[in-house]
């Protein structure tokens, strides 16, 4: 059907506000399906006895367009969202508030950032931005990698103390929980599926074992503070991991 | 088959369309009818759950036509979204059933109870 004949027998501006509100829906979409929702909106307007959009109509085709063209989630798939989305928010925090140090240069600094888990907060915030862009599984992997990292960056933290002989700036124990919790929460909700695959699990376990046996070797003793709120930490995420391999994922509705 | 849960909107398009072929706009008014008005869809969150249901198989297009100058697309319930709509069917009756019977048991309570 001629693009603009739907103007010319409704002989409205309506029609013309109504292509100009569907641009927010990408090019290849349009050229399928804009003739048939144009028909549709004017068969409703017409019903209605209006000649202008709804606040509704205007906010629906802003909100599925861009849907559309980011492929951004749906509203069941935005909860399981939330963890990355607080990842994302502590990180940006984290990094220009808290650790954010043009001027100083220590071990354990990395460029303008005063500890090394500046590598977490990039990599939540990778995870957040493809979980927005629904690669789930991308999330996933982004989320452990910094779950992992920011727990290895604990561990070198806690074995080289500020006053040893090898000092090393990192993160405190109650960073390295909150970060390495979340990004494994959110690791585990940004999948699809199984909300954890038995390899994510073996890497979890292997990410614990190593935690405690890095402990046994460092001079801090398994029960100093430090240690023994990492390892509550892990032993948390883990058992969190196996409930939820466990449990079957509520059936997504359609 | 999926064994999902279908949204209230994806069940009465899916129900809309048991009928036969039909178009947007007629959609939405039977959607609005068939459910006493509690699912009111807007034209374009129509087209997102006719796309969701068609990447599901579920509905499949069945033409267009030019009426008045206007395109009017049709869709059409495809075998798989008649399973589908059954299979919904089934479970809801289920439900309804269970929660009849504890309502009789309430209306009438065991001889137990009515002792005590």
């Amino acid at each position: 059907m001629n693009g603009e004949s739907a103007e010319r027998a409704d002989g409205s501006e309506l029609a013309s506000e109504y292509r100009r509100l569907l641009r927010w829906y990408p090019r290849a979409w349009r050229t399928e399906n804009e003739e048939a929702m144009l028909g549709a909106l004017l068969d409703q307007a017409e019903s209605d006895g209006r000649n202008v959009p709804t606040a509704a109509e205007r906010s629906a085709i802003a909100r599925e367009g861009l849907r559309e063209r980011f492929g951004l989630p749906h509203r069941g798939q935005r909860l399981r969202l939330l963890p990355l989305a607080a990842g994302f928010l502590l990180s940006v925090f984290y990094a220009l508030l808290i650790i954010w140090a043009p001027n100083t240069s220590y071990p354990g600094s990395v460029g303008p950032f005063a500890n090394p888990s500046i590598l977490t907060c990039v990599l939540l915030v990778a995870a957040f931005l493809a979980a927005l862009l629904v690669r789930g599984k991308a999330a996933s992997v982004l989320a452990l990698a910094a779950a992992v990292a920011e727990i290895v960056i604990g561990i070198v933290t806690a074995m080289h103390p500020p006053f040893s002989a090898h000092p090393w700036e990192g993160p405190g124990s109650s960073a390295v929980v909150l970060f390495a919790g979340i990004a494994i929460l959110g690791a585990v909700l940004s999948r699809q599926g199984r909300m954890l695959t038995a390899g994510t699990l073996l890497v979890l376990a292997a990410v614990a074992a190593t935690l405690v046996v890095s402990f046994t070797q460092a001079e801090l003793g398994l029960f100093s503070p430090v240690s023994i709120a990492l390892t509550l930490g892990i032993a948390v995420a883990v058992t969190l991991a196996i409930i939820l391999l466990v449990v079957r994922r509520r059936p997504r509705r359609v | 088959m999926s064994s999902s849960e279908l949204r209230e909107s994806s069940f009465w398009i899916l129900t809309a369309l048991a009928a036969g072929r039909n178009h947007g706009y007629a959609l939405l008014q039977e959607t609005r009818d068939l459910s006493s008005g509690r699912v009111d869809l807007k034209v374009p969150t129509l087209y997102a759950s006719l796309d969701r249901l068609r990447d599901q198989q579920l509905v499949a297009l069945d033409g267009d036509e030019v009426i008045d100058g206007r395109l009017r697309r049709y869709f059409r319930l495809t075998d798989e979204g008649a399973s589908r709509l059954s299979a919904e069917i089934e479970r809801m009756e289920a439900n309804a059933r269970g929660a009849r019977a504890r309502l009789k048991l309430r209306a009438n309570p065991a001889p137990m109870a009515a002792m005590a």
